[in-house]
């Protein structure tokens, strides 16, 4: 388990998806922000997640975690 | 660790104030939104960098978070903690310590021989108490040291007071028996007395004994025949 979060860890970024939250590593902005929608930029395309009730529980400068009703994640090229 | 303070900002455009605050970089967590407020912890360290640029409203501090909250809660009841403290420390000293060692004998030298030998192995009143396996080393002790006095020994902890209840070792003095044996004259002399308790007396009253003659006999004999053998008891006086 040690070892999979540190290959986690190495990488470029990493998202997990649990109980209606997402969380998203190594981000570098958050675009958009609404209750129904909200954009994260990554180094290599856009987030977009789409859903209800969407919130912002914490975030720091590379990390986010995302509450609410995710219906819709798409990854942007 | 780091230093996070719960703070809230009024304002009805929450998304907009999360955007500004991720363009700060600022590191947030547990996030609430109410009717009016928007509600999160911050690091200390990071509230005046977001005071200077979001002029536009207001970030109220509500409260710090964590072991700083729970510090700030004790200074604020400081006198009641060290009151606690007190109240601890004091009932620990007076739970261990002792204030009368009693010796349960009726003999005043046995008592007051254990007493001072207790006190040199440091079970005195105003001294902590010992733990079990200490009075389990200083009974041993007490019982080598003593032997001839002490037949048994133990120490009792009743609250703060030291019950030592002890049994002398009596000596009995046992005579040597023998199966044969003669009470001779250590001394030439004329007797003056003899009572016999044991054997036949071999001088009467006013006889002259020489050194080492027999005065009671430990042969009972009839008619010069040997019949038994006892050992010869008796007090015999003499001038000599």
């Amino acid at each position: 388990m040690k070892n999979l979060q540190n290959f986690l860890l190495d990488q470029d970024y990493y998202i997990d998806i649990f109980n209606n939250c997402l969380h998203v590593y190594y981000y570098e902005t958050l675009t958009t922000l609404t209750d129904k929608l909200i954009e994260l930029k990554l180094k290599e395309f856009i987030l977009t997640i789409e859903g209800k009730d969407l919130t912002v529980s914490a975030m720091d400068n590379h990390e986010i975690l995302i509450k609410g009703e995710i219906t819709t994640l798409r990854f942007n090229r | 660790m780091n230093h996070y303070k719960q703070v809230r900002i009024k304002t009805p455009k929450k998304s907009a104030i999360l955007l500004k605050l991720n363009k700060l970089n600022v590191s947030i967590k547990n996030i609430t939104y109410t009717k009016d407020y928007l509600v999160f912890d911050i690091l200390a360290s990071d509230i005046k960098r977001v005071q200077k640029y979001l002029v536009s409203v207001k970030l109220e501090i509500i409260s710090d978070t964590g072991i700083y909250k729970v510090a700030k809660n004790l200074r604020g009841h400081l006198l009641i903690l060290i009151g606690v403290i007190f109240s601890i420390v004091i009932f620990l000293v007076l739970t261990n310590i002792i204030v009368e060692v009693n010796v349960i004998h009726s003999n005043s030298k046995i008592r007051n021989l254990l007493i001072d030998a207790l006190a040199e192995r440091g079970v005195t009143p105003l001294t902590f108490k010992k733990s079990y396996a200490e009075y389990e080393a200083i009974i041993a002790d007490l019982k080598n040291t003593y032997k001839d006095e002490i037949e048994w020994l133990e120490i009792d902890v009743d609250g703060m007071v030291i019950n030592v209840r002890v049994e002398e070792r009596i000596q009995k003095e046992f005579e040597t028996e023998y199966n044969n044996c003669h009470i001779v004259a250590s001394k030439s002399g004329i007797i003056k007395s003899i009572l016999t308790e044991k054997g036949i007396a071999e001088v009467k009253t006013n006889d002259y004994v020489a050194k080492d003659e027999i005065l009671i006999s430990g042969e009972i004999k009839l008619i010069d025949v040997i019949k038994n053998n006892v050992c010869a008891k008796g007090k015999v006086y003499a001038y000599v």
